[in-house]
């Protein structure tokens, strides 16, 4: 049985996913978390279901992406029963989407969130009013607090009806839906898309045209804008029926701090800079801490062993993954998800994006293109799937150049991991500044170069929350989770394998072979080239390879610092890592992929050879 | 006959000598235009011949009251278009206006004056509502926390979000913060929502007493 979670954005759709099936999706607070569909499978008396989370949509009949997701899911056969989740604080707005699933008559039950907050403010549902009016169960929940979340399932499998509402459309409109109905045999929805210019059918969307047109010399203004007034007066007669009290809702004084032409922008930049530096101070405590205790524990006591040379080159490839692994990723990594996750869940992406707005239209793009942005400091793979988000092409290419030249927290580990220990904290620093202005004059010559339309912002602002310390601990755990168990293998694998290779004198001759070209051009030795390529793979690798293939952790014994901030700047510009370039070709396409992977490749090595001639 | 290079000299010479006050000569006009200034004198050696101007000593640029007519006239339908382009369609202005410095040859003269009254009374309900109004009120016109209603949205056309958010004429609205680029939130039923500052110019209200 397949069942699907359908609602507006934001309304904690995923939240009740998760608590459903146990599957750790994302849950955020803002809109446009859950970009595509996403299925689990629960259990309940013998019965299998298929949930779906759904991405939060606005209307089932608007022409963006998510939007077509869902409308092409809904209208499925395999279909069998729809939960549409309603955010109790927003009814009314919520209502105007439910009105519009309604109309697809599938067995429905309805789900009341984030009733905690509604409580809070003071308001009340009559829930057998609502429950009559639209013909299904519905459920009040507080999903944060797993309250009547068991519910949901009982009442879907067993307890599910055909919504009995519908909407009443304007005379002319009624008439129109009348005409196409029995002249051509279709449905009341695909009338009212036909109206709206949604149908391909050529006949049907000739006779439709006609008559919208009509429609719009009556009345003067869009069709699409016709039937969305009735739906939203529908749906705030029904709110006025069913909510008994409602009070005015003001902004916090917080929010008025948080979005105001002075301070706003100056709080944002505080915001972000507090992050990078939080992240370079903790990962940096932690990991003096977790390495020297690693070397002093285990790495030494495993050398005074005094192994055959084979086994100890192999175990000591083994332990030096370990400790760059675990002693200097591991801490950098963990400690930006920790500020990401705090930051996605206070609400407070949007307001960052409200006050970027103009910064982002002279990069090329609009004020929710900084989300992706700042995501991905995090990781850029999220923060490229996140892009869907954006409404145009043009909008999608350019945030895809910029985002993937976005300092990672694996490149952070690099700049923080061997250029603030082993240069200082101002080159560490200067890395960013190099980063952030290439990003800036990047976006400014993308957004005159790249072809397409441009739209506006339109973004929902999330409200403000304290995060939650579970949801922020269990949302960083997943994601460094993917790192422990897809990384660290890998690391250790691919560390084995360098140490044999190492061990038969491979990497000497191919340190050979680039030497003369890494040598001339960026100043590095030919090792340190080769641990550029592994880069590659993962970014955070590069350092990692070269720690193995000189054999020590203490850098600054075999590089002179001219050439550690080289090796550091070219690994964090040049080509995103595998990971980045694999969700690149799914969300922008192969071209877009490789015009990037060029454009960081040779921006990595132009920028590294420039600074090796002028500084070092 | 004036070619649209030969209407470019005569609308920026109109530019320099209404807007700037200053008297125009083939090196200005020649910079505004970023052209060399050889092809702007051959373009102005032509009108010349045409009538429209007279180039006298020092390059000085004289236009004729038939070149100073012609000047305002492909100015009026640059500002037409421009504002066309970027309040009805929701362009950006600076892509409005390069649009627009293409667009401003080639459309008749009754096209431009019909787009204007276009532009300049609404569609719809606004029109009962505007009449004898001197400014249209947008969005961006009014100061953080008025309430509002929506008279018209002029966007068309990939914009159907708002009308979906409940931002569609007759709604009542309020400005809750306004950024001095004029990127605003709004409430709406009960929601926050923020708009770039193009969409917010193309919604056109009226104040709730
Ligand atoms: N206070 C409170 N917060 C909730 C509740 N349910 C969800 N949230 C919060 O609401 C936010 C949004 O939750 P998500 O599950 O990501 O929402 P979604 O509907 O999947 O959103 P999209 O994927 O963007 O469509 C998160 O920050 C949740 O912690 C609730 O019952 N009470
Ligand atoms: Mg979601």
């Amino acid at each position: 049985m397949k069942i699907g979670l359908i609602g507006n954005p934001n309304v904690g759709k995923s939240l009740i996913f998760h608590q459903l099936t146990g599957i750790g999706v994302e849950v955020s607070n803002y809109p446009g978390t859950t970009v595509d569909l996403f299925s689990g499978t629960l259990c309940y008396r013998k019965e299998r279901i298929d949930l779906v989370d759904l991405p939060g949509i606005y209307s089932l009949e608007g022409k963006s992406p998510e939007e077509e997701i869902v409308r092409n899911f809904i209208t499925g056969e395999e279909v069998e029963g729809l939960v549409a989740v309603l955010d109790a604080t927003h009814l009314e707005r919520n209502l105007y989407l439910l009105l519009q699933v309604a109309e697809y008559k599938k067995p429905l039950v309805v789900v009341l969130n984030m009733m905690d907050e509604a409580e809070k403010r003071g308001i009340e549902i009559d829930r057998e009013k609502l429950s009559s009016i639209i013909g299904t169960e519905v459920i009040p929940v507080t999903a944060t607090q797993g309250k009547n979340v068991g519910e949901i399932i009982p009442a879907i499998l067993f307890r599910s009806r055909t919504p009995d509402i519908t909407i009443p459309y304007d005379l002319h409109i009624e008439a129109a839906i009348r005409t196409l109905v029995s002249v051509h045999g279709i449905s009341r929805v695909v009338a009212l898309q036909a109206l709206q210019g949604m149908v391909d059918d050529p006949g049907i969307a000739e006779s439709a045209g006609t008559l919208a047109r009509e429609i719009e010399e009556v009345h003067r203004m869009s069709v699409q804008q016709i039937i969305a007034g009735n739906r939203h007066r529908c749906a705030r007669v029904i709110a006025e029926k069913v909510i008994r009290k409602r009070e005015e809702v003001t902004a916090g004084s917080l929010d008025t701090l948080l979005t105001s032409r002075v301070w706003g922008p100056v709080i944002l930049c505080a915001v972000l800079a507090a992050i990078l530096l939080s992240v370079f101070s903790i990962g940096s405590y932690l990991e003096e801490f977790l390495v020297g205790s690693f070397e002093s524990l285990i790495v030494q006591p495993f050398l005074s062993l005094g192994l055959e040379p084979l086994p100890e080159q192999i175990g000591l490839a083994i332990l030096l993954a370990l400790q760059a692994g675990l002693g200097i990723a591991f801490p950098f990594i963990f400690t930006f998800y920790i500020f990401i996750s705090i930051l996605e869940d206070s609400g407070y992406l949007t307001r960052a994006a409200f006050l970027a707005d103009s910064t982002m239209h002279r990069l090329g793009m609009h004020g929710q293109g900084i989300i992706p942005l700042i995501l991905g400091f995090g990781c850029n793979v999220p923060a490229i799937m996140g892009l869907r988000l954006l409404r145009t092409r043009r909008e999608r290419v350019i945030a895809s150049f910029l985002v993937s030249m976005i300092p990672c927290s694996a490149r952070t580990v690099i700049i923080a991991g061997i250029v603030a220990v082993f240069v200082g904290f101002g080159a560490a620093l200067s890395i960013y500044v190099i980063t952030f202005g290439l990003i800036i004059l990047t976006g400014i010559v993308l957004s005159r170069i790249t072809p397409g339309e441009r739209y506006g912002m339109i973004l929902e602002l999330s409200p403000l929350r304290v995060p939650e310390p579970g949801n922020v601990l269990a949302k960083s755990w997943y994601r460094i989770r993917e790192f422990l168990v897809i990384a660290m293998p890998l690391l250790v694998a691919a560390s084995i394998v360098l140490g044999l290779l190492q061990y038969i004198g491979f990497f000497s001759l191919f340190a050979e072979l680039v030497a003369p070209f890494s040598e001339t051009i960026l100043g590095l030795p030919g090792y340190a080239a080769s641990a550029l390529l592994f880069g590659i793979l993962r970014k955070e690798m590069a350092l990692e390879t070269l720690v193995i293939l000189s054999g020590t952790a203490d850098l600054a014994s075999v590089l002179t610092a001219g050439q550690i901030y080289v090796f550091a700047v070219v690994s964090v510009l040049f080509i995103p890592c595998i990971s980045t370039i694999a969700v690149l070709v799914k969300v922008v396409g192969a071209r877009i992929t490789f015009l990037v992977s060029l454009y960081t490749l040779i921006l990595g090595i132009c920028i590294g050879a420039l600074i090796n001639i002028l500084v070092v | 006959m004036k070619t649209s290079a030969g209407e470019d000299i005569l609308e920026a010479a109109c530019l320099l000598l209404e807007k700037e006050k200053s008297i125009p000569t083939v090196r200005k006009v020649a910079g505004r235009l970023s052209e060399d200034e050889d092809r702007v004198r051959k373009e102005a050696l032509e009108l010349e011949k045409g009538g429209f101007l007279r180039l006298e000593e020092g390059d000085i640029i004289e236009l004729s009251e038939k070149g100073r007519e012609a000047g305002l006239r492909t100015i009026q339908k640059h500002t037409v278009l421009e504002r066309f382009l970027s309040e009805i369609l929701g362009m950006e202005r600076a892509a409005a206006s390069e649009e627009a410095c293409i667009l401003e040859h080639d459309i008749s003269d009754e096209t431009a004056d019909r787009l204007e009254g276009f532009i300049a009374v609404p569609r719809g309900r606004g029109r009962r509502l505007q009449r004898g109004r001197r400014r249209l009120l947008t969005l961006a016109d009014v100061p953080e926390g008025t309430d509002l209603r929506v008279v018209t949205v002029r966007c068309r056309g990939g914009y159907e979000r708002l009308a979906d958010l409940g931002i569609l004429p007759g709604e009542t609205i309020r400005v809750v913060h306004i950024l001095n680029h004029k990127a605003v939130v709004v409430r709406v039923k009960g929601c926050d929502v923020a708009l770039s500052p193009e969409i917010a110019s193309s919604i056109l209200v009226e104040r709730l007493q």
